[in-house]
């Protein structure tokens, strides 16, 4: 057991604890799914050194290996899983009782929403300003620093 | 050759501990992504061929361990890349300094 192996397994394994807190504290949901990906990623190189630290490397590496294929999964799952459909709503917001009591037919807002109803000819207010802060919908709890972002669009008048 | 394998994982830490850092202080989504995505990848290919130089890899081992490396070489851009198509599909706003006077113009009417 090399000690250079142990101080790069220990380095590593603070490493997965630093990015927890990016887990624990990511504004939207999807910071905390790009976080899990740096963690599992850690995971497998963790595995890989305990192996060689441990002088069994073919073992660790084959729980290494099943590792690394669930960690491909996971991402790609969730993303989908929380990916807003045309209507606004997700997989996750459309089962949810309080996506069931919201009211149907959210409006996308937004400056390439605007874009593309302006190039569908639709009528449009003239600025994001104009038109009255729009319904929190899908978003309200994925994106909660819209609001500041709509404060600084303000700001910068 | 234990010190080239050592010299190559120590420059692959130095890459996951920049990718951490990132993924703290960045701003948004997108840049956050961007660390996990490329510096990540890299921090691997470093770390793991650092490690085919270790005294203690094995015939069997040298196999699995570029089974690993290629697989998540491959697998680790594609996870972040259709993990941010839904966020951006999902309106997830990029960071960036809001000019409203060149938003209105792109629009093509003047501020209200």
């Amino acid at each position: 057991m090399s000690l250079f192996l142990v101080i790069t397994l220990i380095v590593v394994a603070l490493l997965i604890a630093t990015g927890l807190y990016r887990v624990w504290a990511g504004p939207t949901v999807f910071d905390r799914i790009v976080a899990v990906a740096l963690v599992s990623v850690n995971g497998v190189v963790v595995l890989v050194l305990l192996g060689f630290a441990f002088e069994q490397p073919t073992l660790f590496l084959d729980i290494a290996l099943g590792f690394a294929l669930l960690a491909f999964l996971l991402p790609i799952a969730l993303g989908r899983y929380f990916e807003a459909r045309d209507d606004g709503t997700s997989r996750d917001g459309a089962s949810s009782p309080r996506a069931r009591a919201r009211p149907q037919g959210v409006v996308p807002h937004g400056l390439i929403a605007e874009r593309s109803r302006r190039a569908a000819g639709g009528s449009v207010a003239r600025s994001t300003r104009a038109v009255p802060p729009p319904v929190p919908e899908h978003g309200a709890d994925a994106f909660p620093d819209r609001a500041s972002d709509r404060e600084r669009l303000e700001d910068d008048r | 050759m234990t010190v080239v394998a050592n010299v190559l994982i120590g420059a692959g830490l130095f890459f996951l501990v920049v990718s951490t850092i990132a993924l703290l202080i960045m701003p948004d989504v997108y840049t956050r992504a961007h660390a996990v995505a490329k510096s990540e990848t890299l921090a691997l290919l470093l770390l793991f061929g650092g490690l085919f130089f270790r005294p203690e890899l094995t015939l069997d081992a040298s196999g699995r361990l570029a089974l690993v490396l290629i697989f998540s070489l491959i697998a680790n851009p594609t996870a972040i890349h259709a993990l941010l198509r839904a966020a951006s599909r999902s309106g997830a706003l990029p960071w960036t300094v809001i000019d409203q006077r060149a938003a209105d113009e792109e629009l093509g009417g003047g501020p209200s």
